[in-house]
């Protein structure tokens, strides 16, 4: 008896994601993924599930009912359990961008070249890839042996510097530029999603006059447009594109950066490339990211 | 990393193979020493001149009975008076072409012997300087006499490695008539180059002309060496961006590159590959695989062509033929004229970018974006044009749309990929 999850209603944008479709992108496909790994990872792990299964990642309210079985839901890795038919509000996120609300079995919907998370611009994974909406009934899989787990400290610092590695086209900048991407205190724009992350600020001007063709293309990549407006690609970002990126964010912070609403501050500093690995070695062995779809 | 260049010994036998003077950067010619006589010397520069290596001399002991591998009693007036005559020969007959000579090289026994002993250093540098001016770059051992003497004279110096021979474990050549001392199995002398050349301890390296195979292990060391000199980024800590090499077939190069151990995706763009990895397993130097498709082009059969139908109403197809100065309808028949080739799949999930547009319909891309195209738009930016999978941003110029056509599908990903032929075909008036 597997059950499933009803969507009664919601305020804002939720979509199931997981953690991603990696290896995908020479189709044009980005990797996907949770704005916020560690909430995910956390989420599932607290009810029993392998980090990198379907959760909801909700930017505003959701109501949801269970149906078939009593289940046990992770809000942020706050445990609720609701019996057959009980049906629990989710508030809308308060300190952070986005809220994931992980259900023991996790989110059964189809999976879709290696990941079931949803991409809204191709229509692709999730519930019919597509925002879910009220009505919305949700299958889940096989509910697994009760996690015998160890709270995980909730560690996301959103007021950290976001450390960045400089390139790969900073000679396209001025090194006073480069110097006030690393100085100045950005804040994340209203018009941020899952594609990117607008930051308001001084601008980053360049002389490029964008015609350079299109190149390579990764989550975390900081391009900076005509205008001077950089914009932190997320993990739905076209997977091609021609502004030239002045740094690009280290993945262990990714999260402490998507997480962050819009107004908050943000401050980058600049890494190595070996602090930067060896930074996403801690990060992987906190989460217990296994070789399996890491993020 | 600086280039890593390749010098071959050259000027010295009968009979060698014209194509090392197309592998190597710096040809260095046998000027009498040990080797070498006017005519050879002739046809050395002549072949320089034709191939673009960069001439060089290579001076010796005075034996060409031995080659100039025995070392011999000279005192170190007599080694300036002979290093001196001998680059000056050189110098002579290459100023005749117009040709500059800016490389030096002891050969053989000479090299040795004077990288031991200040004296005879001395003797070549000054004799290397009197022939040649101070604007020779010296090609010499890592370190000793010769560096030495270079740089107190002003000479430029050029640290050497040897691709083609074998090392002991403290780093020194294994001797010659010892085993492994002389490696002619391509895969060792590649490994070897990728080690001289990213070991920031070696500018040049050596492959001998009269080693077996010389042309063959020229050829790969060169290839190694040019993919090495390609930029190679760091898009963050998961991924790694490189220039793509001129001439490489595209699709073999994105096979070549996701074939790599660690390799989780790889994407080919216009201008570059991308590689994208875990942060703590990066691949082993990707470089090398672009390089071995140089060297051994794929022997692909031909890619399989896409007939798409559209129908010529774009937003911008009247903006399109005014700047062109065409009308509509030939805009149209520019645009289904040709057979277009995936250069890059990328943007969108089964966006493909094809080329070349014909340069008289080729207008660039809208100063301002649209916020949304409608999905299956033909659109034009530049010498590309394309067919939006979904409706999505864009700036491109839109001439038409795509009927029953399907850009990506979950089940097999992109409908078109690298190198695939495509044509348009219009339908209606």
């Amino acid at each position: 008896m597997t059950g499933s999850l009803d969507i009664i209603s919601v305020g804002a944008p939720v979509t199931v994601q997981d953690t991603g479709r990696p290896g995908q992108m020479h189709h044009g496909v980005p990797p996907g993924g949770p704005l916020v790994p560690e909430l995910l990872a956390l989420s599932n792990r607290t009810v029993g599930n392998p980090h990198w299964a379907a959760a909801l990642e909700a930017f505003g309210r959701v109501e949801l009912r269970a149906r078939g079985r009593p289940l046990r839901v992770s809000v942020d890795g706050r445990i609720h359990t609701l019996a057959d038919g009980e049906s629990l509000l989710v508030p809308a996120p308060e300190t952070r961008s986005v809220r994931y609300v992980a259900v023991e079995g996790g989110l059964a919907v189809p999976a879709v070249l290696g990941g079931r998370g949803t991409l809204l611009v191709a229509k692709l994974g999730g519930h019919a890839g597509r925002l879910l909406r009220a009505g919305d009934t949700l299958p889940l899989g096989a509910a697994n042996a009760p996690a015998s787990f160890q709270a995980l400290g909730d560690t996301l610092d959103t007021a950290a510097p976001i450390r960045v590695t400089l390139g790969p086209d900073t000679r396209r900048f001025e090194p006073a530029t480069v110097a006030t991407l690393l100085s100045a205190t950005f804040t994340v724009s209203a018009s941020s999603d899952r594609v990117g992350m607008r930051l308001e600020g001084p601008a980053l001007t360049h002389g490029d006059e964008g015609a350079g063709t299109s190149r390579p293309m990764v989550r975390g990549a900081i391009q900076v447009t005509l205008s001077g407006t950089p914009i932190v690609l997320g993990p739905d970002h076209p997977t091609t594109g021609g502004y030239p990126l002045i740094a690009t964010v280290i993945r262990a912070d990714w999260g402490t950066l998507c997480a962050r609403r819009p107004g908050t501050p943000v401050r980058f500093q600049g890494v190595s490339l070996d602090e930067a690995r060896h930074a996403w070695r801690e990060f992987a062995e906190r989460l217990g990211l296994g070789e399996r779809h890491s993020p | 990393m600086t280039e890593c260049l390749l010098n071959v010994d050259l000027g010295e036998l009968p009979g060698e193979d014209a194509q090392l003077y197309a592998l190597a950067h710096i040809a260095n010619i046998a000027c009498g020493g040990h080797a070498g006589d006017d005519a050879s010397m002739r046809h050395a520069l002549e072949l320089c001149e034709r191939h673009g290596a960069r001439a060089g001399a290579h001076p010796s002991y005075e034996d060409r009975e031995g080659f100039g591998r025995r070392a011999l009693d000279v005192t170190p007036e007599q080694l300036r008076n002979q290093i001196e005559a001998q680059c000056a020969r050189l110098r002579a007959l290459a100023t005749e072409r117009r040709l500059p000579v800016r490389y030096a090289k002891p050969h053989g026994a000479l090299y040795h012997a004077a990288n031991a002993a200040p004296a005879l250093a001395r003797a070549v540098v000054d004799g290397v300087v009197s022939a040649l001016g101070t604007d020779v770059t010296l090609i010499g051992p890592g370190a000793g006499a010769l560096r030495d003497a270079a740089r107190a004279a002003g000479l430029s110096y050029a640290r050497e490695g040897f691709a083609d021979r074998g090392t002991l474990p403290d780093g020194s050549l294994i001797p010659r008539g010892q085993p492994g001392a002389v490696l002619t199995d391509h895969a060792l002398a590649r490994a070897n180059t990728v080690r001289l050349a990213t070991s920031g301890n070696v500018d040049t390296v050596c492959v001998h002309g009269d080693t077996p195979g010389a042309v063959e292990l020229a050829r790969e060391v060169r290839a190694t060496l040019d993919a090495l000199a390609l930029p190679s980024e760091p898009l963050g800590d998961g991924a790694l961006r490189l220039v793509l090499p001129e001439g490489i077939e595209r699709r073999a190069a994105r096979d070549a590159l996701s074939a790599l151990p660690r390799v989780l995706d790889a994407v080919i763009t216009e201008e570059h590959a991308c590689v994208y990895f875990r942060p703590d397993a990066p691949p082993e130097e990707p470089r090398l695989a672009l390089a071995r498709l140089l060297r051994v082009p794929p022997t692909n059969g031909e890619r399989p062509l896409t007939t798409i139908r559209v129908r010529y109403d774009g937003q911008d197809l009247h903006a399109v033929a005014a700047r062109a100065g065409l009308t509509e309808a030939e805009v149209a028949r520019c645009h289904t004229a040709r057979e277009y080739t995936v250069r890059c799949v990328g943007f969108l999930p089964g966006f493909a970018y094809l080329g070349e547009v014909d340069p008289r319909i080729a207008v660039p891309r809208l100063s301002t974006p649209r916020t949304r195209v409608p999905a299956l738009a033909v659109g034009i930016a530049g010498e590309r044009t394309g067919v939006y999978p979904f409706a999505s941003p864009g700036g491109w110029n839109l001439i038409g749309t795509a009927l029953d056509f399907t850009a990506f599908t979950p089940e097999q990903g992109a409908a078109l990929q690298l190198g695939d032929r495509v044509r348009f075909e219009q339908v209606g008036g």
